[in-house]
Parts: structure tokens; sequence; C-alpha cells
């Protein structure tokens, strides 16, 4: 079993891959919440990943990785057999987990799989753990069978309606408020920035519910070095790989996160993905420039 | 040789790229000396009776001796001399602020250049890399202890070379995927090649030293952890200041605003420069402005250069002289066109409606009256603004301790700042546990991190075979006193560490130490030596291998150099502890 090996790999909805990686290390330390920083290759960027499952006796952890960008489009093509270059954690602080009482997980994108390790360790806390998991249609919803097992509610949402109910997470939890009337303790959500930005809005509004996102920031050390994942929070600089990444949801300036740090390379990401093919990879920039000073 | 001759030959500059050229691409600014140009700039050393730029080298290389060597044209052993003393002299030559610390001292400086030791430093470890006549690495036997480095940084490095030397079993744990911290994601390949770093980690691998990449300690690992679940006898803790400092100002978490590791860690360890080939990406502007006056802004500035930019710039709060940049940096980004804006400070960062940067706002400073430092303070001009127009902003303003490893160490005390207190040897309020290098000072230099590392190794020693009963006998002289700074007996070797105090500032000449061992009134010799010059305040270390294990009692006799005995000194094996 070499280094960061791929025992196992499932493409479970379209796009969506879980990969059970040989990282005993890791396995042997990861707490529910926490993330990993993963290089494909010796090119690759950093990126984080969070933690979806951990078997400290095989030694094994297991993520989800959502094809999207080009380290995701690379992992989509890797082997059961292969390796990744660099995997490093587990990083930042684990979950927030005692016993609330009632606590309803969202989940929505990546997200769905990410709660999971949440769900089964504030379940253990003796909480009554509701799950709303969210995808665009039913084609894309996953792990529903395996929330039934740490959950005592699971409702699935899609926003065309194909599956369970219509709408988004906020729509259910508003619904579980306004309508329902449900006492609700806690709440947590994973998933893309704009649907737990909507949540906290939705929480604040609504007698401001304890709410915490684990928030989604671009990162390269991972360990506080280089201030990428800085995010304003109460009104301070926070770095989400060392103080987070949970944070208490309704202290986020989420505008300035959504729409200001996390859209930053956009222009680099897009390049990134086109130039993914050998043809135009040996285009690239760099050599071209290279050429043109050795010859002049 | 005369002297006279040696006055005579004047400073030999290191032959550069010009700077048009190199302000465009990442190869590294100076060729370096050749032979002939290494001989004469040698042959400008007096080779000094008393050499003050030993005294300032935070690890003490033998600068004279490895000179000598080179006037000879032994270039080899002239970088075998100065690894006695340094395990990285090919990055040492590069990055040491030379001119603050042993060229500062050289007697030449005060009429005109002082010799070029950095840079003969770098031709003789240059000379020795690319010979392919790297000596075997001395196999030690094992001495049964197993130490665990954090951090492959220059202390950490540092740390490992000693102590793999003295047959401990070395680990370096590192958190990123490539060994040399602030080497490799810190200093750009035109200043330091990572090639020479590659090298000289090689170097301690082939010695023995294990390395563990990807690995936070503090996370994947806690210090107590290391000495209960892996057995170590002894942990160093090397991580560096990595926390970055922000102003505070509006504007800062704007898209264009990086702090400089972030910036330098994409462009260095990332390869961002190298993009897309290697897939980090890195904002590039044409209009950049750097915030800070030290080594980490001049990088950044001139990676900034390097990467298409039109304009950058230096913003920075004091005058020139007081910035902390090594002069050659300075000097290097002013040739390249870099432009400086001294006795400025950022005060806002407007954007636009996207969230991206577009100016910056600074007030212009005065120099006030001294502060507690004796540096002229600098003073905010009152409604004195102008606004640089930016696309690119990078924050170099120093770095905050790292907190990683302290949060999840409790009981290892730390200072206001959050730096690790230490005693003057690295020992940290936690029994086995050192720090030193930035994670204890603060950010500070290359060279002063690696005399931490070196000063660690030799607690870690001294605390895991810890000192024997030492009975002395007519110890003191008038005016001189040798001071036992350590003596111990291990398994296998006698150790002596003997420190000059010397309230007459004189140093002594040829002194001579021996060890022997006494049994039935017979005494023989095991080693002996002679120090030709004892400065005050100096350090001499002294080991040799036991004859016997069975015998308890050493006897060390110092002679001066008319052969009288200064002092005996009997060292019976009687564990303290």
């Amino acid at each position: 079993m070499s280094k960061f090996e791929i025992l196992k790999k499932e493409e479970f909805v379209p796009n969506f891959y879980k990969l059970d990686i040989a990282v005993p290390g890791i396995a042997k330390k990861a707490k529910a919440g926490q993330f990993i920083l993963v290089m494909v290759d010796k090119q690759s960027e950093k990126i984080p990943l969070t933690i979806l499952d951990w078997d400290e006796e095989k030694g094994t952890i297991s993520f989800i990785v959502q094809e999207l960008g080009l380290s995701t489009s690379k992992m989509a093509f890797m082997e059961e057999g292969d390796s990744f270059y660099s995997i490093v954690g587990p990083l930042g602080e684990p979950a927030y987990l005692e016993n609330f009482g009632t606590v309803v997980l969202g989940g929505g994108c990546y997200g769905v799989g990410a709660v999971f390790p949440i769900a089964k360790g504030l379940k253990a806390l003796g909480n009554y753990v509701i799950t709303i998991i969210e995808a665009k249609n039913e084609n894309l919803l996953y792990y529903e069978e395996e929330y039934k097992t740490v959950s005592d509610e699971v409702i699935l949402v899609t926003t065309d309606g194909s599956k369970g109910e219509r709408g988004h997470i906020y729509d259910v939890l508003d619904n579980m408020i306004e309508v329902q009337k449900r006492k609700i303790d806690h709440i947590k959500v994973i998933g893309c920035n704009v649907m737990m930005s909507k949540v906290s809005k939705l929480t604040k509004e609504k007698g401001a519910i304890p709410t915490y996102a684990t928030v989604t920031t671009i990162m390269v050390d991972g360990t506080g070095m280089c201030g990428s994942c800085r995010l304003s929070y109460d009104g301070k600089t926070k770095f989400a790989c060392v103080d987070g990444p949970e944070f208490d949801a309704h202290k986020i300036d989420w505008d300035e996160l959504i729409h200001v740090r996390n859209t930053s390379y956009i222009t680099e990401e897009t390049l990134g993905l086109q130039n993914f093919s050998p043809e135009c990879r040996s285009l690239a920039k760099y050599q071209e420039r290279t050429k043109e000073e050795e010859a002049s | 040789m005369k002297s006279k001759e040696r006055m005579q030959i004047p400073f030999t500059d290191m032959p550069t790229q010009p700077p048009q050229v190199r302000a465009k691409n990442f190869r590294e600014v100076p060729y370096g000396y050749s032979e002939e140009m290494a001989i004469q700039e040698a042959n400008r050393c007096l080779n000094c009776k008393k050499p003050k730029c030993v005294e300032g080298c935070p690890v003490r290389v033998p600068i004279p001796e490895f000179i000598s060597l080179v006037q000879e044209g032994k270039f080899l052993e002239a970088a075998w001399k100065i690894k006695e003393r340094n395990v990285l002299p090919a990055v040492c030559g590069r990055v040491c602020p030379q001119e603050t610390q042993c060229e500062a001292q050289c007697i030449r400086g005060k009429k005109g250049r002082s010799v070029g030791i950095g840079n003969l430093e770098r031709f003789v470890a240059d000379y020795e890399r690319l010979s392919g006549h790297i000596p075997e690495p001395i196999r030690v036997s094992k001495n049964g202890k197993k130490v665990a480095i954090v951090g492959s940084g220059p202390s950490g490095l540092t740390t490992a070379g000693d102590l793999i030397l003295q047959g401990y079993e070395v680990t370096v744990y590192e958190a990123f995927h490539l060994g040399g911290g602030v080497l490799v994601y810190g200093i750009p390949e035109f200043r330091l090649p990572k090639s020479v770093v590659q090298f000289e980690i090689q170097n301690l691998e082939n010695a023995g030293v294990k390395f563990v990449y990807d690995s936070v300690i503090g996370r994947i690992r806690g210090i107590d952890e290391l000495f209960t679940e892996d057995g170590y006898d002894a942990v160093y803790v090397g991580v560096g200041a990595g926390l970055p400092v922000f102003m505070n100002i509006p504007g800062e978490n704007l898209q264009g605003v990086y702090s400089a590791n972030e910036y330098l860690t994409r462009s260095n360890l990332m390869k961002a420069y190298l993009y897309p080939e290697y897939n980090t990406p890195l904002l590039t502007g044409k209009n950049v402005v750097v915030v800070g006056g030290g080594n980490v802004a001049m990088d950044s500035a001139r990676t900034a250069l390097r990467l298409d930019a039109d304009n950058v710039y230096i913003v920075y709060r004091r005058s020139r002289e007081q910035m902390p940049a090594r002069l050659e940096e300075v000097h290097h980004a002013e040739e390249e066109g870099i432009q400086f804006r001294l006795l400025s400070n950022p005060v806002e960062i407007m954007g636009d409606e996207k969230g991206r940067i577009e100016s910056i706002r600074c007030q212009r400073y005065e120099l006030g009256e001294p502060d507690k430092s004796g540096r002229a303070r600098p003073v905010p001009i009152e409604g004195d603004y102008f606004v640089l127009n930016s696309d690119l902003i990078i924050i170099a303003i120093g770095n905050k301790a790292n907190p990683l490893i302290t949060m999840t160490t409790p009981d290892l005390e730390v200072n206001k700042w959050g730096n690790i207190v230490t005693d003057e040897l690295g020992r940290t309020s936690k029994p086995f546990v050192y720090a030193g290098g930035d994670i204890v000072t603060g950010a500070a230099t290359v060279i002063s991190a690696m005399g931490a590392g070196r000063r660690a190794a030799m607690a870690i020693h001294e605390d895991l075979f810890p000192t024997t009963e030492v009975k002395t006998e007519g110890f003191t002289i008038p005016k001189e006193t040798l001071e036992i700074k350590h003596a111990a007996i291990y398994p296998k070797t006698v150790y002596l560490r003997l420190n000059l105090i010397n309230s007459s500032e004189k140093e002594l000449d040829q002194v001579k130490i021996r060890i022997s061992h006494v049994h039935d009134f017979f005494e023989t010799t095991m080693f002996e030596t002679t120090i030709p010059r004892w400065s005050p305040g100096e350090e001499h270390e002294f080991d040799c291998p036991r004859i016997d294990k069975n015998e308890k009692e050493y006897l060390i006799t110092i002679n001066d150099l008319h052969g009288k005995i200064m002092s005996k000194i009997i060292v019976a094996e009687e564990v303290k502890r």
C-alpha cells in the first residue's frame, strides 16, 4: 500500500465521487468537522476537502469530491491504486458538538456527505437529529440510507421537486419554524456559501436560533500561515483554517466571503480547466516566455 | 604576501545578471565568483590574530581558517572547514545579512570595504556542490536516543545536522510536501535556487536524518504523543513565525490584497510563477504596492516585477536607513527599478463594485524624536495624503507566532505575543521540549535561527546525557577564568565545554587541554589539544573516546603557554539527576 493510495473509488451520483484513501495517521486523529488539504500531483494546487468518514483500524479516510474545477477533475480521472502526491490533515478545529437537544443538520452539494460525521457525533451524544439533504434533482441525491442510521428524521429536498420536498434547505427550515412551530435548539449547515448565508439570514430573523456554518474558502497551507482563507467575523479578521472552518453563522460577513474572497481566481480557474489537456498545457504561458527569452 | 600588499587589493564585486534582463526572469541574480576572483578576494583577508569576524557570526564559522584555505586554492577543504560549524553554507552565503554580522566586524571595513566573507562562503559551498566531491557522511554509532524536530526550516535543519553527528536518531516533521521551511516557501528562486536547498536536505538524509512530510504537528500528533506514542526522548520546536500580520485598515479583505506569506508561498513553494504548468493561480498586477521594508518586502516586490508588473512601489513608514532589509537586496531592488515611497503608510484600500482593488491611500510621515530603540520615530503629517493606483497589494509588515503548537500544548509557556519562552539554550518550560528560531524570537534571520538550532542541540545533548558530578581543583587563576559550561562522561566519550571569562579582556595563547584517566596513580593521556588563541567569551568543546568503560574518573589538565598548570579538573561518573 503506497502512500496516499486510493483503495476504493465510487461515483454514486453523476460527478460526485467517494474516495477511500490509506492515511493511517489522519484516520487515527480525525474528528467530525475537520478537513484535509490535497494535492493530486506535483503540479497541483492545494485544495481543502472535508473528511467524510474514517476507519482507525483499517487506517483509511474517505472524502467526497464534486467534479468542478481542475483539481477535482484530475481526481475524477484517478483510479483505484493511484496515489495522491500530498495529503495533509486533519486540519481545522473539530465541529462544536454537545447535547443541544433537537438539532437540524443541513447539507447541500458536497456538504451532503460532509454533514455525515457530524450527524453521527451528535446522535451519539443523545441529540434528536433531523437531517435535511438538498440536491438539484433526485439523480444527485445521495447518502439517504446512511443518514437514516444516524438521524431521527431525514428530509429530502430537491430544487425541481423530483424527490422529497421542492425548494431548498431554508424553505424546509422556514416551514419547520413558521408552520410546524417546531422547537429547534441548534442548526448546523455545510454546503455552498450562498445556501449557508440564506439559512443564516433566516434563522437570525426567526429568533436567532444558534446556527453554525462550515465555510468554504480558498486555502494554501491550512495552518494559519498565509491568510488566504480570511473572513470578517464579528468585525474581526479570522482564518477559516485555524479558527474554523465552523463558525457562528450569524457573525460571518457573508457578502464579503461570497462576492469578494471566493471569486478571486474565477478567471484563472476557468483557464486552468480549459488547459486541462496535454496539448494545451504544452502551450503554457511560461514556456513560451522562456523560449522567447532564450531566443533573444 | 605581506599585509601591506593585501591592503592594496580592491574588493571583488560578484558579477550579476544585468538588471533589465534579470527583472524578467527567475534565475539567480549573482553568477558567483570564478576561482581567480575568489582567490583575489580571499587575499584581502589579513588573517587577524584575533578574528573579530568570528565573533559576529551566530554559529561561529572559522572564517580566517576557511579564507586561508581559499587563498591556497584548497576550495574543497575550505568548504569542509565551514561545514564543521555550519551545515548550510550555500544558503548562508546567499541570505545572511553579512553586513551586520561577520563583515560588520571585519577590520578592513573600518577603511573601505570589508572582506566579502559571504561571497566567499557561497563560492566554496557551490564549488563543493558542483565538484561532486562530497565527503561520505560520517557514520556515528547510535547513542540510543530519539529526537523529533518540528519544522524543517533553517533552525530545524541545523539541530538535525548537529544531533545526527552525535549519534541520535533524528526525525524531522514538516507540514508541507517539501523541506526547507522559509527557504522554500519564502525566499524566491532568484535569490536562493531551490536546488541548493534540496541538495542540503539530501545531504542530511544521506547522513541518516529522516524527513516526514505532510505532517502538521499539533494536529496529526501532539507534542505529548511524540513522547508517549512515538517514544522520542526530546522534541525541538522550530516552526517559525508564520502568522501574517495585517494592517487592520479598511479594504484589506478586497480581491488583490495578499499577505506576503501567501503571495510568496503561492509563487515559490507552489510554483505559481510557472502557472499554468503548475496549477496554483496567482493574481498579477501592473501597478503593485508592497507595504513594508524588510527582506520579505523586497522579495515580494521583485517577484511582482518578474511577473510582468509595470510599476512596483515599496511603501515604508520609516526612512531608507531604517529599512531592515539586507543592503544587497535593497540595492538589487533599486537597480531593477522598484520605486520607493518612504516615510509613507497606507490608511485605506479602495475597490470597485466587484470587490477588486483599485487604489491605495497613504499618509506621509516625517521623522520625529528618537524612540526607545534609538531610532527616530516616524510621525504622521496631518492631512498629507497621496493615492497610488494599484491592482495588487502585498502586505509585508511581519509575522506573529503561529499558535498551532502552543494552543495544543497548554503546558508550554509563551509570552504575551505568543512566542515560546526559553532559556539561552532553547529549553522551554516543558521538560525535554526545546524551541528556537522565529517561534521564540519573532521574525528574524536565517542565521540567527540556525544559531538557536545549534544551541538547542547542545542543550538536548546535555539533558539527555546529564552532567556527571564534577570536582574541581585549583581552578581559578588571577584575572582569567575558565568556566566549565558542561562536563560529562557518556557511554563512549568524555565531553567538556569550557568558556573563557576574562575580566582583563585579554585572550589566552596556546592553551593546552589534556584529558587523561588515572588508574592506581598512573596517568594515561587519552586526548590532547592546543587552542592557539582563546578569546574572552569564546567557548570550546572537547570530546574524546573512552578506552575502558569501567573507568570512573578522568583528569582534565589545562596548561598555559609556558606549560604552567592552570587547572586540574576531575570528572567522576556519578549521575546527579
